[in-house]
């Protein structure tokens, strides 16, 4: 099981996290997921993501503090706090100073990574280059950027995106229209010269710009070419020599049906054999967690699962029920009051976790509102 | 010290008896899940279950009633445990119905009291705090602890 450790690392004093098949990450904002994130990316992919800075001709002369300004982002060198900082990867300590040192690229990319700030990555309607960004711009931001660049560029050749028979499954097809896209389609385009991608109604209605999309669409249609770049349109279930998927914040912008969608569509990814890490603030996500550690338990069928979602038991859905319902799912807290992280897999609403409940604090709120109406309705109405 | 549940407990009288000091009235199963935070604030217990059975066998009889002294009155906490599932929340829907018409007819004295309807889970709690099943319990007075109750 890969496993990675942090000491005193920006607003972590202690994290411990211990990867699943599927892993959780919550917490208030500010208390170092996306930072853990970003690090694992560091400690799976740190020859390619190296070679990948020095292609654009980034140099930080083998200094850590300037290393860290380039990948985390500018100003993030404060992360760092000498000799207190601690890394431990698998067990094995992490030399980041060493690390910083230019390293000879040994192996492919490992890691996918849809940073929460994907909406940057389309500009005008299309996706921007990695050199498009301030050199103070975080990697995983650019370096998403450039794939969708690459994808877009060069794999699609006609201009249809969405639907797109190739990448996804007609179920999955069927859903999204269903609950994202309802009757536009998503279309390559040209204005003037420029390139862009559109929302269409229909094979030759109007087209909407990007500027015109609403905030759900503009959201979605980066997570969605994040997913096409995930899932080749061959026999080949995965992506060269890509494990690893890290989606921040899946739920941004969408409704809570789209949300369902996107959870889905990671239990996809799941089944073609990618672990996949998420950082999320949707109770949403977590009662699927938990309804899925529910059912595991209590042998449930695919069927089961595939009832949350609301979608039919068709052949291809059913294996992917299947598959997530054999899969080890792990979550974790990131407490702001201790600045560490707690396992709360059982997502028991029994055991508290600091300040919030058994559910890192997502279900407070919905806790304190029945406690409350109940208080007074118990009082109020007669008897 | 003031004792208005224990007197209303008393005032009943099919309760004849069934009053307990502390949570005396409670089975020790169900004791082990209830911890007060302020012990000397209980006024005492009632197993309504058990007390109705021979009287009201068939009925959906609720579980307890726990006296807790507050600062200014009293409050009467209506203990149901419980398995939290759907099935059980319909279940304790119909006792909740029931303990509220049995206080409203038989018990005018109890039923007068502040009071908060509580439910206990008795196993591993089967529905979700998003649940809307929460929502609606809630709206009918019913607060969900989870498979412990901290009386405050």
């Amino acid at each position: 099981m890969s496993a990675l450790q942090i000491t005193e690392f920006g607003q972590i004093k202690r994290a411990d996290l211990r990867f699943g098949d599927l892993t959780v990450l919550v917490g208030p904002q500010a208390t170092g997921k996306s930072i853990t994130l970003q690090l694992l990316k560091l400690m799976v992919d740190t020859g390619a993501v190296q070679e990948e800075l020095r292609r654009y001709g980034m140099d930080w002369g083998g200094k850590l503090p300037e290393f860290l300004d380039l990948y985390f982002g500018e100003g993030m060198r404060s992360l760092w706090r000498g000799g207190k900082t601690a890394v431990e990867w698998n067990g094995k300590p992490v030399d980041m100073v060493a690390l910083a040192k230019r390293k000879k690229r040994t192996e492919d990319e490992e890691l996918f990574f849809i940073p929460a700030q994907r909406v940057l990555a389309l500009r005008d309607g299309w996706p921007r280059p990695f050199t498009d960004y301030a050199p103070g711009d975080p990697f995983a931001v650019r370096e998403f950027s450039e794939k969708l660049r690459g994808l877009v560029e060069r794999e699609f050749k006609a201009d249809s995106l969405f639907p797109q028979e190739g990448r996804l499954k007609k179920p999955f097809r069927d859903l999204l229209e269903r609950d994202v896209f309802s009757s536009f389609k998503l279309r390559k385009d040209r204005f003037r010269s420029q390139k862009r991608l559109v929302l269409g109604v229909g094979d030759d209605g109007d087209s909407l710009p990007y500027m015109v999309w609403s905030a759900g669409q503009r959201e979605f249609v980066p997570l969605l070419l994040g997913f096409y770049w995930l899932m080749p349109p061959t026999k080949v279930a995965r992506r060269a020599a890509i494990e690893w998927v890290v989606i921040e914040e899946l739920e941004m912008g969408l409704h809570p049906r789209a949300i369902s969608v996107v959870i889905l569509m990671i239990f996809e990814l799941m089944r073609r054999g990618y672990r996949v890490c998420l950082s999320t603030h949707s109770p949403q996500v977590l009662e699927c967690v938990w309804a899925l550690r529910h059912l595991k338990e209590n042998h449930a069928k695919p069927e089961d699962l595939l009832r949350v979602f609301d979608v039919p038991g068709s052949f291809g859905m059913a294996a992917v029920a299947k598959s997530a319902l054999a899969k080890d799912v792990r979550v974790f807290y990131f407490d702001r009051a201790t600045e560490t992280t707690r396992d709360i897999t059982g997502l028991n609403p029994d055991e508290g976790v600091g300040d919030g409940d058994g559910w890192g604090g997502l279900a407070e709120f919905s806790d304190r509102v029945s406690e409350a109406v109940s208080r007074v309705m118990a009082n109020r109405m007669p008897a | 010290m003031s004792n208005m549940f224990k007197a209303a407990v008393g005032s009943t009288t099919v309760l004849s008896g069934a009053f307990c000091a502390g949570l005396g009235a409670v089975r020790p199963a169900d004791r082990a899940r209830i911890n007060a935070a302020r012990p000397r604030a209980l006024r005492g217990s009632v197993d309504l279950d058990a007390t109705l059975k021979k009287l009201l066998p068939t009925d959906s009889r609720w579980d307890y009633g726990v006296g807790l002294a507050e600062s200014k009155a009293e409050r009467v906490f209506w203990i149901e445990v419980h398995p939290a599932t759907e099935r059980g929340a319909a279940e304790v829907e119909a006792k909740l119905e029931w303990l509220k018409a049995w206080l409203r007819e038989h018990a005018p004295a109890l039923n007068a009291l502040e009071r908060t309807f509580v439910w206990i889970a008795s196993g591993a709690v089967g529905i979700s705090p998003k649940s809307s099943i929460r929502r609606r319990l809630a709206t009918m007075g019913l607060s969900f602890s989870g498979g412990h109750l901290r009386l405050p």
